[in-house]
């Protein structure tokens, strides 16, 4: 037990001293974290929208009764900036210039083209008298000319449809007609009312903190010693392996739980509701912390040299973070990304933490988010166990 | 100078770990960005949100409704039997979106696993409840829209415009920390203190390392590119005067961040601690993942400041996916090319200057 304490207190000051070791236990998961809430906080709100349209009237002025173009032009006028909740930028361009629009369509300089035809007000005449009259009659139409593969341009057109619609129901429908119909929102698994983008991405982000740890920490740092035969030196002394290993290992966890604290407390800072002080929330994290560091020795074992761990863990790290859902949704993949969804640990561990935490409901069933980490967990301590068996670096 | 770069190529296609950052760390981070980003867009082939629809008996006739406007504007409408089969579908990620309409009320239900995407769902909830609503009460539309379909270059895919953000992103990466990580490495076990004492030019012992790996890098786009057009059947019109052009002198700047870093610390492990990040921040500030209109202001000025930005439209354009001006093409490729030289020649400089104290 003594050594063990010796042990402990050795690495816990040699990782205080290491500047590496306190980047990417105690910096980088907050710095990501900020930089996140910074970005996606206001993504996509309506406040930071803004489509560029461009608006062309090539309509002939009513002669007699209401300017329709007019009234479109107008319409997209009041829902375009400066005015208040805009989110259109709307450019009005002369007849001539379609091909200019086009261009501009073209080289991503707008996002729709709306153009009201020659004859829209006739168009438009011409319906109203014929549904007076209950006969059949053909709309009115305004092109809208947009790039199909490109997700700004297709919002945009769905914008000006639903804009369009708004200007029918608006100007066009009697009261009578107008029903009634409420709007009503549910969002599947949430448990927390309205959550922020903090309180969505800060259980990934003390997952992520946890394993970037062991990748660039635990691992590094276990192949430096067997490499400069630190661990050899260790075994000539009368320590135990599982001395020396459990202490080295409750270092790291030392870390990870000071880590775990402190993206918690500026997520609170960030507005976040999270609850880090939650029982289950802390139990689950050191359970996965447990498997993270076996992956990070599993990685020191499995490479001979500090210089290999830096490589493997650079190609390891970045497609297991995508994978976990924490930055981008996970939806509409192949079947065979679906496989490496599935097997990996931290896609697990995130929807356990984002339950635990009090964010939401987990997609993935508890048992599993046991079970994954802990087949991943076992099988490294397996693994780290054979490579002794084969070298025999602690007998 | 011909002794210089065979040592420095000797030296670096021994480097195993160069070569693993250079060639697979590019396709491999490319092929999981672009499945998880067409997966947010819909689809492979079209910008679509499928979104699975329960009806009360009494709208059942509005089913071709929505099919006819699913056609027009994007939307791919599921119909099932019922509440707990919509919510089902919406939980397995099966579809992006529910709607239950009732004879009061219609309720879009989300998944909260997606996160800030719902902000981009929310955007056409009101469109597609107005929808319905002017489709109940009979109201007559007067005035609709024809989408009218603009061409650009050749026919793509939602994933043939991903792939080459997603490749802008990869091969910087790649460049940047290949770069920062040889030079501090060469800094940090003495070497330069030893080059120091030789004739050898600063500048030039930089560009050397730096050569060998904007060939590689410019090997590796081709390969990733490659792999792209294998793995996601697309097919591109690749200008390769241009293609070649734009990598290189992409490359050419990233690897004068790379240098330029590594400058900045004495130690690899802060040197890559430094380059993770700024990479991060590049990454998720650029247009790569979202467009421009949906961002708010202070992002848009900051992506506007990334090079990632720049370099994805012109790898968009010299694939024959998207235009751009002349002009333009060629102003963003000198600069790339005179900053990235500059930051080479003045981390030579600076790195070999600080070996003198």
């Amino acid at each position: 037990m003594k050594s063990v304490w010796k042990f402990f207190t050795v690495h816990l000051l040699s990782d205080a001293r290491n500047k590496r070791a306190l980047f990417w236990s105690l910096l980088f998961p907050v710095i990501l974290l900020v930089i996140l809430v910074a970005v996606f906080s206001n993504l996509g709100t309506t406040s930071s929208i803004n489509f560029k349209v461009i608006l062309i009237n090539e309509a002939s002025k009513s002669v007699r009764g209401t300017d329709y173009a007019k009234l479109v032009v107008n319409a997209f006028r009041n829902i375009s900036y400066p005015h208040k909740n805009a989110f259109f930028e709307t450019e009005l361009l002369n007849t001539k210039d379609v091909e200019k629009a086009v261009k501009e369509i073209r080289y991503s300089k707008a996002d729709v083209i709306v153009v009201i035809p020659k004859d829209f007000n006739k168009a438009v005449m011409r319906s109203i008298f014929l549904q007076k009259l209950g006969l059949s009659f053909v709309k009115a139409k305004l092109k809208v000319l947009y790039l199909p593969n490109s997700a700004s341009s297709r919002l945009a057109c769905d914008a000006v449809e639903s804009s369009i619609n708004e200007i029918n129901e608006r100007v066009f429908s009697p009261k009578d007609r107008v029903v009634d119909f409420s709007l009503k929102s549910e969002t599947l698994g949430e448990t927390m009312k309205s959550p922020t983008y903090a309180d969505f991405v800060t259980p990934g982000i003390t997952v992520i903190g946890a394993f970037t740890t062991a990748l660039f920490l635990i691992a590094p740092k276990m192949a430096f010693m067997r490499q400069r035969g630190v661990i050899k030196k260790y075994f000539s002394t009368p320590a135990s392996a599982l001395a020396l290993f459990s202490a080295f290992g409750f270092s790291k966890l030392f870390l990870m739980m000071c880590q775990y604290f402190l993206v918690g407390s500026i997520s609170i800072a960030l507005g976040s509701c999270v609850h880090i002080f939650s029982l289950a929330s802390i139990i689950y994290y050191i359970f996965i912390c447990v498997v993270f560091t076996l992956i990070g020795l599993d990685i020191a074992f499995f490479s001979s040299t500090t210089t290999s761990v830096t490589a493997l863990t650079s190609v390891v790290n970045l497609p297991m973070e995508f994978l976990a859902g924490v930055y981008f949704p996970l939806f509409n993949l192949p079947w065979y990304m679906n496989v490496l969804v599935k097997v990996n640990p931290l896609w697990y561990a995130t929807n356990a933490m984002r339950q635990f935490m009090g964010v939401g409901l987990s997609p993935s069933s508890m048992s599993m988010n046991m079970l994954v980490p802990a087949l991943w967990g076992g099988f490294s301590a397996l693994f780290i166990l054979a490579m002794n068996m084969l070298k025999g670096e602690w007998t | 100078m011909k002794t210089i770069l065979t040592k420095t190529f000797l030296a670096y296609i021994r480097d195993k770990r160069t070569t693993l950052i250079v060639f697979l760390s590019p396709i491999t981070f490319m092929l999981i960005l672009g499945f998880i980003i067409a997966g947010i867009s819909g689809g492979t082939h079209q910008v679509s949100v499928k979104i699975s629809v329960f009806l009360s008996r009494r709208y059942e006739p509005l089913k071709n409704f929505l099919k006819s406007e699913g056609k027009t504007s994007g939307l791919n409408f599921i119909f099932v039997n019922n509440v707990s089969e919509l919510k089902k579908y919406v939980n397995d990620g099966k579809s992006q979106m529910g709607i239950s309409l009732n004879s009061s009320s219609m309720l879009f239900i989300y998944n909260q696993s997606f996160g800030q995407y719902n902000n981009y769902l929310r955007l056409i909830e009101k469109s597609i409840y107005h929808s319905f609503k002017k489709f109940i009460a009979g109201v007559p539309t007067y005035i609709s829209i024809e989408p009218v379909s603009v061409q650009r270059g050749v026919n793509v895919t939602v994933i043939s415009f991903i792939v080459p953000g997603a490749m802008a992103i990869a091969l910087m990466t790649a460049c940047v920390i290949s770069l920062a990580l040889a030079l501090s490495n060469y800094r940090a076990n003495g070497s330069l203190r030893l080059l120091k004492v030789t004739p050898l030019s600063e500048g030039m012992f930089v560009f050397s390392i730096s050569l060998h790996r904007l060939v590689a890098a410019v090997l590796s786009s081709i390969l990733t590119l490659f792999s792209a057009e294998w793995i996601f059947s697309s097919v591109y019109n690749v200008h390769w005067i241009t293609f070649l052009i734009i990598v290189s002198t992409s490359m050419l700047l990233s690897l004068g961040m790379g240098a330029i870093l590594s400058t900045a610390f004495r130690n690899v492990g802060t040197t890559m601690n430094f380059t993770t990040v700024s990479l991060t921040v590049m990454m998720l500030f650029s247009n790569v993942f979202y467009p421009f209109s949906i961002m708010p202001a202070y992002m848009k000025f900051i992506a506007y400041l990334m090079p990632i930005t720049y370099f994805t439209s012109c790898l968009r354009f010299t694939l024959g996916i998207s235009q751009m001006y002349l002009g333009e093409f060629i102003k963003i490729n000198v600069f790339f090319a005179t900053a990235g030289l500059i930051l080479i020649y003045a981390s030579g400089k600076i790195i070999f200057h600080l070996e003198r104290r």
